[in-house]
């Protein structure tokens, strides 16, 4: 008889007041790559969670090769041949390449044998295609090299089975490629791979099988070939999403924003654009280039430095920090959301709390029914699926979690809005409500200022377009000049 | 059940309590009296005002280890102004002083960047150093008799320091749960970057929560001087400790973003509970130390255990 290499029979988890997965069956070949969808919070990182030890099911059983399983901690799950990529990558930045592919498994007779470890390091980034010295510390390379590093730690482990949570979120579009040929290569290698992502293109491009999640349920599992793109987006959200890039803001001549040779020194040099009321500006290039650090200068929460900054009217004197910035009515949804976005020990209606104090609180008393109001009217627009705003937020789906963070700063009713990445992580439905709400932003006359590494969302959205190559303006598009290509050259400094 | 097991990991103290409780109540048949428990709460007061500023330090992320020596130097100036009959004056400076190394403490961990621990390490030393230089290293003593009210009072059958401990609980609950210092503290111990990043001034909130953590000390050093009538240059030695364990063991990380003020009452009073449970069973005070230690780590333990 042939045994399913991996089966997971019947999972079933909840938590206080969620059912994250109710009685799910999960099945995979060896070398098979399947992709795992669903919209945030359908319990895809529960599942994975759950094969590689780190929570129990209440219900349901585990068989790898044919063997029960039963995983009480990450550890058995990586000696059994599961390993697992996480949305946030766990890798000690202060140590070497080689260090950390060996972290645990270092050869113990006799200390550690530094340049042997090295060589196997090598070895094993070589046998993967990659170019990265085995000696430079993890903490110096970029997240894409750092998931190299995290993959090859898992082959250093004999991983049979590797996951991959949402692995491409931090990507630009070549490294995703260089992604995909790997998971190609381990396939090859026998290895099999779970691969989450919210996004389709990517899963019909590497995926051999797709599984769909909705509300901690199965609904919907086969080969890619028998589904069409929108298929998916039905089983997922469970209706018909028609306009994927809503687009119905109408820009007016006044100017809202304006810098003159804005400086992030080290990162960004001379910028000067303005932004028009009611208008998304777009700012794309690839990981690099500063667009992330000309997000977090505006916003004052990096040394920079300019001759003029506008906003509507008011000249901006000093930008020493986030209180200058949000005290003139510019606002920053930052990329990093769990480093910059929240306070993940806290519960939701805390962290919305957080910057809106002012408005719910004089100096001697805080009003936790108002700040309650607050944190509901943003769960009910946002449609932020928790159990109740007193939930921590470390306990909402990572998708969610991104909601919350847009939801803190919309209260403050800002003039110029920042959203750096806003839809990363985000399921399609989701990712619609943010274009819609960016819309409805700009026709309120804000300005919007819409930072993203998705040419899609950014072509479609963005009535101009500004480039970045190593921190300076290569192109400033409108109109029909905005496509995937024009923005590409110039990304890369060739136009 | 599981609920019930859920909220003594979460106050490992409450838990160590009613096990005292129950312990002690049978061994001695003094320990349940009314006296005895009003004793424990006054010999407790002390410590428990030095630990509930701690609290909101350690939930910060900070850590304050110059509660000790600030105790002392507060005491000793205030004393030398108290012994001239100045009662209200020598109050007040002691408790000046209090904030004076309490800002200290502040400005040098937010301005200076430097870490807490080694931050307050430094004026630890210097305070204690200050202190037996003041008083060539004498007591002070004799106070007017007002000033004595303070520490062995009474209004109602209940001491005064007792008095003064539950207004500091009340108030230090009050800013932890329903002002926006409070909710801040927890914030910066959580994420200090995406506190900042939501326009809050987490410097002069850092230097806010050591200020009340130095004042605190000088209160508690006032309670006690009021005692005892006198102010030693050996006074508060080792408090920081008993303060920070009794805020560990009402279920604070040193790590930040987690504790609370009735967790660290529990703390204290459990630390108080264990040093009159061992008097009255005429346990040798050698042992005392020892005794604390292990339910510090029981607790602990029992808190990390999921
Ligand atoms: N530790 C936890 N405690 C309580 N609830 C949790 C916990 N982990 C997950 N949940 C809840 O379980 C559900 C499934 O979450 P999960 O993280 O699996 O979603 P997901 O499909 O990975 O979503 P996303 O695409 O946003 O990452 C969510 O409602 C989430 O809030
Ligand atoms: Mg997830």
């Amino acid at each position: 008889m042939r045994v399913t290499f991996l089966l997971m029979e019947g999972i079933t988890k909840t938590f206080p007041g969620v059912l994250a997965l109710d009685s799910v069956t999960f099945e995979m070949e060896k070398g098979e790559v399947c992709a795992l969808v669903g919209e945030n919070g359908a319990g895809k990182s529960t599942l994975i969670k759950i094969l590689s030890g780190v929570h129990r099911p209440d219900r349901g059983k585990i068989f790898l090769e044919g063997k029960e399983r039963d995983f009480r901690s990450p550890i058995d799950a990586i000696r059994a041949g599961v390993a697992v990529i996480y949305q946030e990558l766990s890798l000690a930045e202060n140590l070497p390449v080689y260090a950390n592919v060996f972290l645990g498994k270092e050869p113990w007779k006799f200390g550690i044998n530094h340049s042997y470890l090295e060589e196997r390091t090598k070895l094993i980034l070589e046998e993967l295609g990659f170019d990265i010295d085995p000696k430079i510390e993890v903490g110096k390379l970029n997240v894409s090299e750092k998931q190299l590093v995290a993959i090859a730690k898992a082959l250093a482990y004999d991983a049979k089975i590797i996951v991959m949570d949402e692995p491409t979120a931090t990507l630009t579009e070549y490294e995703v490629e260089r992604l995909f040929e790997i998971i190609k290569r381990l396939k090859k290698r026998g290895v099999s791979v779970v691969f989450i992502s919210h996004r389709l293109d990517e899963i019909f491009e590497v995926a051999d099988k797709v599984v769909i999640l909705r509300d901690g349920k199965k609904v919907g599992e086969g080969k890619l070939e028998d589904f069409s793109r929108d298929d998916i987006i039905n089983l997922m959200v469970g209706r018909k999403i028609e306009d994927m890039y809503p687009k119905y803001n109408s820009p007016e001549d006044d100017v809202a924003f304006r810098v003159k040779n804005f400086e992030v020194p080290g990162y960004v040099s001379k910028l000067s654009f303005e932004v028009r009321k009611g208008e998304i500006f777009g700012v794309a290039g690839l990981v690099g280039c500063g667009k992330s650090e000309l997000a977090l200068g505006l916003f004052g929460a990096m040394k920079s430095r300019f001759d003029e900054m506008m906003i509507f009217g008011r000249k901006i004197g000093k930008l020493k920090s986030p209180i200058d910035a949000l005290r003139n009515g510019l606002v920053l949804i930052p990329e990093e959301r769990k480093k910059h976005g929240l306070v993940l020990g806290m519960s939701v209606v805390e962290n919305i709390a957080l910057p809106n104090v002012d408005k719910v609180s004089n100096p001697m008393y805080l009003s936790w029914r108002k700040t309650t109001n607050l944190a509901e009217s943003a769960v009910r627009k946002f449609n932020i699926k928790t159990p109740s705003v007193r939930q921590l937020v470390k306990n909402l789906s990572g998708g969610n979690q991104q909601k919350v963070v847009i939801g803190k700063y919309i209260f403050r009713e800002p003039d110029v809005i920042i959203l750096a990445e806003p839809t990363r992580g985000i399921d399609v439905g989701a990712k619609v409500e943010v274009y819609r709400m960016m819309n409805d932003l700009a026709n309120l006359g804000k300005a919007i200022l819409f930072i993203s590494s998705e040419l899609p969302e950014i072509v479609s959205l963005s009535d101009r377009v500004m480039v970045l190559h190593r921190g300076k303006m290569t192109a400033l598009l409108h109109g029909d000049q905005i496509t995937q290509e024009n923005i590409l050259k110039a990304a890369t400094g060739v136009m | 059940m599981k609920r019930i097991m859920e909220f003594f990991r979460r106050n490992p103290a409450l838990g160590g309590l009613i096990g005292l409780y129950i312990f002690l109540g049978f061994l001695s048949d003094r320990f349940l009296i009314l006296s005895n428990q009003v004793n424990i709460l006054r010999q407790v007061s002390t410590q428990a005002i030095i630990a509930f500023g701690m609290t909101i330090v350690i939930i910060s992320g900070g850590i304050d280890l110059s509660v000790g020596s600030v105790f002392a130097f507060s005491a000793v100036v205030g004393a030398s102004i108290l012994k001239q009959g100045e009662v209200l004056l020598g109050i007040l400076v002691a408790m000046g002083i209090g904030a004076l190394f309490g800002s200290a403490n502040g400005l040098l961990v937010a301005k200076g960047k430097m870490q807490p621990f080694i931050a307050t390490l430094a004026t630890m030393a210097i305070a204690r150093s200050f202190t037996l230089v003041y008083t060539n290293g004498m007591p002070i003593t004799g106070f007017p008799r007002a000033f004595g009210y303070i520490g062995r009072g009474e209004i109602l059958g209940i001491p005064v320091p007792v008095i003064i401990m539950l207004v500091v609980l009340i108030t230090m609950w009050y800013l932890l749960r329903m002002t926006k210092i409070g909710l801040y503290s927890y914030s910066i111990g959580g994420n200090e970057e995406a506190t900042r990043l939501s326009g809050i001034r987490v410097d002069i909130y850092k230097i806010i929560f050591y200020t009340i953590s130095g004042i605190l000390s000088a209160v508690s050093a006032i309670i006690l001087m009021a005692r005892l009538n006198s102010a030693q240059p050996i006074f508060g030695l080792g408090y920081e400790l008993d303060a920070i364990a009794a805020v560990v063991l009402g279920g604070a990380s040193l790590s930040g973003g987690t504790g609370g003020i009735i967790g660290t009452f529990f703390g204290a009073l459990l630390m108080g509970v264990i040093n009159n449970g061992l008097n009255l069973l005429d346990v040798s005070p050698f042992y005392q130390q020892a005794v604390k230690g292990i339910v510090i780590l029981l607790a602990v333990l029992l808190e990390k255990k999921e």
